[in-house]
């Protein structure tokens, strides 16, 4: 086993020969692979079993195993039957809810990124604040925000907006079905815009300085610097983070931050998908109509995962096309026809 | 850091203002960003039957009653104590895990280890949904329903992907220059992982644990369908508790000193460690590629 004539290609590096056993690698990975297959490989295919099944968490049909009942559950979801429960509404509203938010906290995150990357006093105390929402305790969020949105004249919001002459009498907040939503909205930025600002401002702070030097030359503006230089450069951070936050958000995170403040009220407004398994599967114990639900989730989710790494791929691809002419060169032919 | 005191150049005269407006578009959003936990943390000095009438952020007649409540009446460190012990154990095996996978795929080049790759991004996508449904039947047959092992298992499986992805980006930059003279010294590779090559990924350590301690500290969902028995349940499931016993206006206090008394260990973690955070990020180069 000790090859060392050979060159071994590593991560991009060619580095000499050594002990290479490829049993280690296997052993290192083990008891990862053990974890994984117990916490998500066996629930993942035992899920797909039930949602083919009518396993019921209580009741007769608990006991003893379920019967095998083809595609029932997914022709019940899509056919919409339970008309108390109307998927195609809370798939939609969930839809609205991840996309508003991920738009909405990439915006904030990158304005808090790209100013909390120039150098200031106070700088890491401001970024600290900025970063504290990501690690408030859900329950606490809810606490907190419900002084925000309280329903009466007192309510901080409420007697802002009212400063303002935005509104002529206080809004209900999680009393409304509409405002309910934007209160979950508010919340869901509140707490997914500092993973956000994390990941660009360590994009940002990965950016070689001295390629701005050639377009301030030039006499480049910040915004011109910005748009031609620091965005191209951070897009496949960014298109990362949005993709992962957007799968987190639509398939785990929504419960967390929904349950806790309006606990899917008021009536159904505020429902999304994850709750809507849980309340399935736990309160009702429908096992298999709940399983379905969860797997057309990921199947939807498996799509938009393909799209993300096609868009991915085309906009490194575009980044490389623009890399091959200089920076410089680019600037001019582009910022000369602009003035 | 001598000041000049030279008239300023047109040029540094913009830069000023421009430094100045920066400070302004940071703090005002900032402002509204940590009103809610400014505002909790004032309510929690008042007394309850106050809470209606001083709205002020200052409270007219400030208290500790509050706290003391918490503390003394309500075992709040009991919680606090139960939710160190889940996520400690949890994080302490989900980094060891997840860097020793991360090394793996960072020394090791193959099919099955592009495979194990790749298998980490699938696995993320999995709702919770999904699995939590079969999670709760695996955990019922393994008699391990109602138990901290329970959640610690599951928060080690789920929170791994992030850091097998993090120590990975960190493990690239390490060369492996450095590794092999221990090999030629008739060093193992378990041996140069966890005396060499640990200690060197020292920030991407810092930045999974706080990320998993963080995140699983936090958890809700898993936590209250798995752990019934108040004796072992976390403090996010203690201030549930909180909320539903107290529904009383005199009682609104408690709730805020408790959720005071939980922001803290978090308020600690950003502002001493937001560095490591920043850091272990951006050496998370498998993420952006």
């Amino acid at each position: 086993m000790f090859n060392k004539a050979t060159k071994k290609k590593h991560g991009g590096r060619y580095v000499q020969g050594t002990i290479v056993r490829k049993s280690i690698g296997y052993s290192m990975l083990t008891p990862c692979v053990i974890f994984m297959i117990i916490v998500q490989a066996i629930p993942f295919f035992y899920g797909v079993y039930v949602s083919f099944t009518d396993k019921t968490l209580f009741g007769a049909a608990s006991k003893g195993t379920p019967n095998f009942i083809g595609v029932t559950n997914y022709v019940n979801v899509l056919a919409n039957t339970n008309k108390a429960s109307d998927f195609y509404q809370v798939f939609g509203f969930t839809l609205v809810y991840s996309v508003v938010i991920i738009v909405c906290a990439y915006l904030l995150g990158l304005y808090f990124a790209i100013l909390l990357n120039r150098p200031m006093k106070y700088r890491n105390l401001f970024r600290s604040l900025a970063f504290l929402p990501w690690f408030v305790n859900p329950m606490v969020m809810a606490t907190s925000w419900s002084q925000m949105f309280d329903p009466t004249v007192d309510g901080i919001l409420n007697k802002l907006f009212m400063a303002l002459k935005l509104i002529e009498e206080p809004l209900l907040w999680k009393g409304d079905s509409f405002w309910a939503k934007v209160c979950i909205i508010i919340l869901g930025v509140w707490k997914a815009y500092p993973m956000m600002t994390v990941m660009l401002l360590s994009a940002l702070q990965g950016i070689d300085k001295s390629i701005y030097e050639p377009a301030t030359i030039a006499g480049a503006s910040e915004i011109q610097k910005f748009r031609y230089i620091t965005f191209p450069l951070i897009m496949p951070m960014s298109i990362t983070v949005c993709a992962l936050q957007f799968i987190w958000m639509f398939g785990t995170n929504s419960y967390d931050n929904i349950m806790t403040v309006t606990a899917g009220g008021p009536g159904r407004a505020t429902y999304v998908l994850t709750i809507e398994v849980f309340n399935q599967a736990f309160k009702r114990g429908k096992m298999g109509f709940a399983a379905s639900i969860s797997l057309m989730m990921l199947l939807f989710l498996g799509v938009c995962a393909l799209l993300f790494v096609t868009v991915k791929k085309i906009s490194a691809r575009v980044a490389e096309k623009k890399e091959e002419r200089s920076f410089e060169s680019k600037f001019l032919e582009e910022g000369g026809t602009e003035a | 850091m001598k000041k000049a005191k030279l008239p300023l150049s047109p040029a540094k005269k913009r830069q000023r203002r421009i430094n100045i407006l920066c400070y302004f578009l940071v703090i005002i959003p900032l402002v509204f960003i940590s009103l809610p936990l400014v505002t909790t943390l004032s309510s929690s000095f008042k007394y309850g039957v106050d809470m209606f009438v001083d709205k002020g952020l200052i409270p007219k007649n400030p208290t500790v009653e509050n706290y003391q409540y918490i503390v003394f009446n309500y075992d709040f460190f009991g919680y606090f104590k139960n939710s160190l012990i889940i996520s400690g154990i949890a994080t302490f095996g989900c980094v060891m895990i997840g860097s020793l996978a991360g090394y793996g795929i960072s020394r090791f080049r193959g099919g099955a280890f592009s495979l194990f790759k790749l298998m980490t991004y699938v696995l993320q996508m999995i709702p919770m949904g999904l699995v939590i449904v079969p999670m709760y039947i695996v955990i019922r047959s393994l008699g391990l329903y109602d138990t901290q092992l329970s959640v610690m298992v599951l928060y080690i499986g789920l929170n791994l992907c992030l850091c097998i992805w993090i120590m990975k980006g960190f493990f690239d930059t390490i060369p492996y220059d450095i590794e092999e003279s221990a090999f030629m010294d008739g060093c193992g590779q378990y041996r140069s992982f966890l005396r060499i090559v640990m200690p060197l990924a020292g920030p991407g350590i810092a930045c999974c644990s706080i990320l998993t301690f963080m995140g699983t500290y936090n958890e809700l969902a898993l936590a209250s369908l798995f752990l019934k028995n108040t004796a072992i349940q976390p403090i996010t499931l203690g201030m549930q508790n909180f909320a539903q016993q107290f529904t009383n206006a005199e009682t609104w206090g408690y709730i805020y000193a408790g959720s005071v008394l939980t922001t803290l260990p978090a308020v600690l973690v950003v502002f001493f460690a937001q560095k490591y955070i920043i850091a272990g990020l951006s050496g998370a180069g498998s993420l952006k590629g």
